[in-house]
C-alpha cells in the first residue's frame, strides 16, 4: 500500500474538496487513474465515493483542487465538458426512460439526423444493434426500454456510454441491483473494456468484485483518502486488509460479520401452504418458527419479492393459505397482517420504505402513530420519546430526530425503516433485501439487530440474493427458482455451491 | 450543519408572512383608509368564502391531487339551500334553513365521495375526476333551477352571510375562523392529518405501512366538498340572492391561495397557516389595489404576476433545500 505521488496518469485529481452546507464531504482527496486500468473506489456509505465520481464527471462542482487529463488541466464544470474530455458516467440511480425505445435511449440527445433534421431511424437501429452486440445484450433495439429487466436496463445505460466511445468510464455502484449471474457478466464486460484500452472506475460494496477485476483500489473514509492499494494478491487476507482500511478497525474473519446462530426455536408462527399468485409463483409452501431466521434466496426473477408481498397482503394471491400463529387468514390485507403482528421491510427503501419529505421522527412513527394518541390527539412528546428510543437502540446517526430522512446515509435510512417496524413489536418480521446498498459496518449492525429480534421471540424471514449473507444469517434456507420452491437446507447442510446450483437449476 | 439547514427552511416558511407584511406596509403608506379596523374586517369578510374552500382544497392538495369542482359545488349548494327554504323545488313545502343545511352537507359529502372514489379506487387523476364532477354538478344545478336566481332569502341565511355576533363581529368571519382552527388542529394533531402528509409524500410507503390510502384520499375529497358547500351557504347570505353563477371568477382562487401559502401541488407539503396567509395575501392585494383606485384589469394582472413569483420562489427554495 502506498500513496501515489507525482505519477503520470490518464486522469489525475489533486486535493479535491467538496462541502454541502457545513458538511465536508470530500477533504483534500487525490485520485490517479492510469490508462487501461480498472480502479475501484471503496468506502462506507457517506465516505464520499459517489461525490468524488460526480466531481470527476462535472455533475457537482468542487470547492477546491485540480483535475488534469493527459497532463492538461481541465475545469470540469458540467458533464458535457467531461464527455468532451473522454469521461462518461453511469449513475447509481437508473437514468433511462422506460417509455421510449432502447435505441433512442442509447442515442438520446444524439439521434442521427439528415440535413433536414429528420431522424434516420434505420441508421439509429443499426448503430444501436452494433453497440448492444458489443456488450453482449441480445435484444431488439426497437423495443420499448420499459420491457427490459432492471439488469438489462442497466446494460442499456452502459451501452449509451459505450456508444460515445469514451476512454474513461465511471460506474457508480453498477452491481447493486444485479443478481450474481448478471454481476459476472458485467465484470467480464469491465475486463473487456480494459483489453480495449479503456479505463474504468467503479464503486462497489462487494469485495469479491474488487478482488475479481480491480487493478487498484482507492479507499475513502469520512471524506478523506486513507489509502491507494495496488491489488496484487487476490485472496482473503488482502480482502480483510481493505475492509480494515475502509472502516478503520481490524476485522479478522468473515464469520465475525454475522451474529451467532439461533438455538431454541418455538412454535410455527408463519405457515404458507401451496400459495400461488398471478405474479408468477406457484404452489409455494414454507414455514418459520419463533426465534428462527429463515432465509429465502434465489436469482432475480425467482419471484421472491412477489411471494413475500402476497404473504404480507400487499398483493392478492390466487389460491393457497397463509396461517399466522395457526390462524388461517381469510381476509388478507396489509392492515390485517399488521394487526396480527406481521411487519414487512420492502426491497426498495426509497420507493416503498420512506416518506422523503418527512422527518426521521415522523417516519419512525408511520406504522404505530396510533400509540401516540391521547384522545384522538397526536402527542408530540410521545412521538419524540419513541423516536429517541429507537435512534438510541439502533444507533442511528442523526444530528436530530427532526431532520429529513433524505439527509441520512443509506445505512441509517435502512435503520429508520427497521425502527418503523420494530415499534410495532412484530411477531413475524419479513425483510426483503435488508442490506442492499449499505456499507459493511452498517450491515453488521443490522445483522445483529435482526438476530436480536429473533432472540426476543420474533420469527424472521429474510429474502436475499447474496448467498454468503443468507448463509451467515439464516438458521434455515429455502431456495427459489422461477417461481418455484426448489430446495430447503438446514444449517448443517449449508453450502455455497449447493445453493448456487439450486438457484441456477442444474445439478452438481 | 443543522443550524444552517434550519435557517433555510425558515426563510421558505416565512416568505408568505414577510410578503404579507410588506404589502401591509406599502398599502398603509400609499392607500388612504387602508389602515383601520373597519377595512381589516372588510378584507377578512371578503376572503372568508375563498378561505373556507382553500382550507378544504389544501387537504386534497396535500395528498397530491386537485379538486376543480368546488366553485360549482359551492354555487349548487347555495341554490339548494335557498330553494328548499323557499319551497321552490319538487313541489316541496318550505323547509327550515337548518334542515336545508343538513341536506346540503349530505349532498356535498356525496359529491366528494364520488370524486374521491373515482380518484382513489378507479385511479382517475383527481384533476380529471373533479373536472368531470364539475360538469355533472353544473348540469344538475341547471336542471334543478332552470338557471333562475332566487331573491328574498330567509333571515337565517342572511344572518349567516351578513349578520353580526356580539356587537359587530361578522358571523361569516366567526365561521371562517372556526373552520380554520379545526382544520389546523386536524392536520397537525390527528392521525388522519398525519396520514395525508405520508400519502402525499410517498403513497407506496404509506400503503406498505398499513395506511388505507384510498379511504384517506376519499375522506380528503369529502371534506373539501363539504367545506365548499358551507362556503356556498355563506355566499347566498352574503350577496342576498342565490345565483347559478355564484362560483364564477372563484374557480382557481382557493387553489392559488393554498399554493401561495407554500403547498406543493405534488403533495406532501403544505400547512393550514400557510393557506390562511396565502388567502390573506390575495385578499389584501386586491383590497389595497381597490383603495388605490386600480380597476379589475390591474387587479387580475397583479394577482397573476404575484402567483408567478410566489410559486417560482417556492420551487426555488425547495430545490435549494435539496
Amino acid at each position: 500500500m502506498e500513496n501515489v505521488h507525482g505519477e503520470q496518469g490518464l486522469l489525475v485529481a489533486k486535493g479535491i474538496c467538496k462541502s454541502y452546507g457545513g458538511a465536508q464531504v470530500l477533504n483534500n482527496v487525490d485520485f490517479t487513474l492510469g490508462k487501461a486500468e480498472i480502479h475501484a473506489l471503496l468506502g462506507a456509505n457517506g465516505a464520499g465515493k459517489s461525490t468524488l465520481m460526480n466531481v470527476l464527471n462535472g455533475v457537482v462542482p468542487d470547492n477546491g483542487g485540480s483535475i488534469s487529463i493527459n497532463g492538461q488541466m481541465v475545469r470540469m464544470s458540467n458533464p458535457e465538458v467531461a464527455r468532451h474530455h473522454g469521461i462518461g458516467m453511469v449513475h447509481q440511480e437508473l437514468s433511462v426512460l422506460p417509455n421510449i425505445s432502447i435505441a433512442e435511449n442509447i442515442f438520446i440527445n444524439r439521434l442521427p439526423r439528415n440535413q433536414l433534421g429528420i431522424v434516420q431511424w434505420q441508421k439509429l437501429h443499426a448503430e444501436s444493434e452494433k453497440v448492444l452486440r458489443s456488450i453482449g445484450l441480445d435484444v431488439n433495439p426497437q423495443m420499448l426500454l420499459g420491457k427490459l429487466s432492471v439488469a438489462d436496463r442497466q446494460m442499456v445505460e452502459i451501452a449509451r456510454i459505450i456508444s460515445m466511445d469514451l476512454p474513461i468510464l465511471l460506474l457508480d455502484e453498477p452491481t447493486s441491483a444485479l443478481s450474481e449471474a448478471e454481476i459476472k457478466r458485467l465484470l467480464e464486460l469491465i475486463l473487456q473494456f480494459k483489453s480495449e484500452g479503456r479505463s474504468v472506475v467503479f464503486i462497489t460494496h462487494k469485495l469479491d468484485e474488487i478482488m475479481a477485476v480491480a487493478d487498484k483500489v482507492t479507499v475513502l473514509r469520512d471524506g478523506r483518502l486513507v489509502g491507494v492499494v495496488t491489488v496484487t494478491e487476490r485472496d482473503k487476507p488482502a480482502e480483510r486488509k481493505l475492509v480494515s482500511l475502509m472502516i478503520g478497525e481490524n476485522i479478522f474473519d468473515e464469520s465475525e460479520m454475522f451474529p451467532e446462530k439461533g438455538k431454541n426455536f418455538g412454535e410455527v408462527m408463519l405457515e404458507v401452504e401451496n400459495l400461488t399468485g398471478s405474479a408468477g409463483f406457484k404452489n409455494i409452501s414454507f414455514f418459520a418458527r419463533k426465534g428462527e431466521i429463515v432465509g429465502i434466496t434465489g436469482l432475480k426473477g425467482a419471484k421472491r419479492t412477489e411471494l413475500m408481498r402476497a404473504v404480507f397482503g400487499a398483493d392478492t394471491h390466487v389460491h393457497g393459505t397463509v396461517r399466522i400463529k395457526g390462524l388461517e387468514q381469510k381476509k388478507p390485507g396489509i392492515a390485517n397482517s399488521i394487526a396480527h403482528g406481521v411487519a414487512m421491510i420492502t426491497e426498495d427503501r426509497k420507493s416503498e420504505g420512506l416518506v422523503p419529505l418527512m422527518s426521521v421522527k415522523e417516519n419512525i412513527s408511520l406504522v404505530t402513530i396510533k400509540d401516540c394518541l391521547v384522545a384522538f390527539v397526536v402527542k408530540k412528546s410521545k412521538l419524540d420519546k419513541k423516536a429517541n428510543k429507537y435512534v438510541k437502540k439502533l444507533g442511528i446517526m442523526v444530528p436530530s430526530i427532526n431532520v429529513s430522512v433524505r439527509a441520512l446515509s443509506g445505512g441509517n435510512q435502512q435503520k429508520v425503516v427497521l425502527s418503523k417496524w420494530l415499534t410495532s413489536d412484530p411477531d413475524i418480521l419479513i425483510m426483503d433485501e435488508p442490506t442492499r446498498g449499505i456499507d459493511i459496518k452498517s450491515k453488521m449492525e443490522i445483522y445483529k439487530l435482526i438476530r436480536q429480534s429473533a432472540d426476543n421471540g420474533a420469527s424472521v424471514v429474510i429474502v436475499s440474493s447474496e448467498i454468503s449473507e443468507t448463509m451467515g444469517l439464516a438458521d434455515r434456507i429455502y431456495v427459489m427458482r422461477e417461481g418455484v420452491m426448489v430446495g430447503e437446507l438446514s444449517a448443517e447442510s449449508f453450502d455455497h455451491d449447493t445453493i448456487m446450483h439450486m438457484m441456477f437449476g442444474h445439478s452438481k | 450543519m443543522e443550524s444552517t439547514k434550519r435557517i433555510k427552511v425558515d426563510i421558505a416558511a416565512f416568505a408568505p408572512i414577510l410578503f404579507l407584511f410588506l404589502l401591509l406596509v406599502v398599502y398603509s403608506i400609499f392607500a388612504k383608509n387602508f389602515l383601520g379596523i373597519t377595512n381589516f374586517i372588510n378584507v377578512i369578510r371578503q376572503i372568508a368564502i375563498t378561505g373556507i374552500m382553500a382550507i378544504g382544497v389544501t387537504l386534497v392538495i396535500l395528498v397530491g391531487e386537485i379538486d376543480l369542482s368546488i366553485p360549482t359545488v359551492m354555487a349548487f349548494s347555495g341554490m339548494i339551500v335557498a330553494g328548499l327554504s323557499k319551497g321552490e323545488y319538487f313541489g316541496l313545502p318550505e323547509i327550515p334553513v337548518g334542515i336545508g343545511i343538513v341536506v346540503v352537507i349530505v349532498v356535498g359529502a356525496m359529491i366528494g365521495f364520488v370524486t374521491g372514489w373515482a380518484n382513489a379506487i378507479l385511479g382517475i387523476p383527481g384533476f380529471m375526476a373533479s373536472l368531470a364532477m364539475q360538469f355533472v354538478c353544473s348540469g344538475l344545478m341547471l336542471m334543478l333551477t332552470n338557471a333562475k336566481p332566487l331573491f328574498g332569502l330567509k333571515s337565517e341565511l342572511t344572518f349567516l352571510g351578513s349578520g353580526y355576533l356580539f356587537n359587530g363581529i361578522p358571523v361569516i368571519i366567526v365561521v371562517f375562523l372556526v373552520v380554520f382552527i379545526v382544520g389546523l388542529f386536524v392536520l397537525k394533531y390527528t392521525v388522519f392529518g398525519r396520514n395525508l402528509y405520508a400519502i402525499g409524500g410517498n403513497a407506496d410507503a404509506a400503503r406498505m405501512a398499513g395506511i388505507n390510502v384510498a379511504r384517506n384520499k376519499i375522506a380528503a375529497f369529502i371534506i373539501c366538498s363539504v367545506l365548499a358547500c358551507i362556503a356556498g351557504i355563506l355566499m347566498v347570505g352574503r350577496i342576498g340572492s342565490a345565483q347559478v353563477t355564484a362560483g364564477d371568477g372563484l374557480q382557481m382562487q382557493p387553489i392559488a391561495g393554498a399554493v401561495l401559502g407554500g403547498a406543493s401541488l405534488f403533495g406532501g407539503k403544505g400547512t393550514m397557516l400557510g393557506t390562511l396567509l396565502g388567502v390573506l395575501i390575495m385578499g389584501v392585494l386586491v383590497n389595497g389595489l381597490n383603495l388605490l383606485g386600480a380597476g379589475t384589469e390591474i387587479q387580475k394582472l397583479v394577482t397573476g404576476l404575484i402567483l408567478f413569483v410566489a410559486v417560482a420562489f417556492n420551487i426555488w427554495s425547495a430545490r435549494k433545500a435539496g
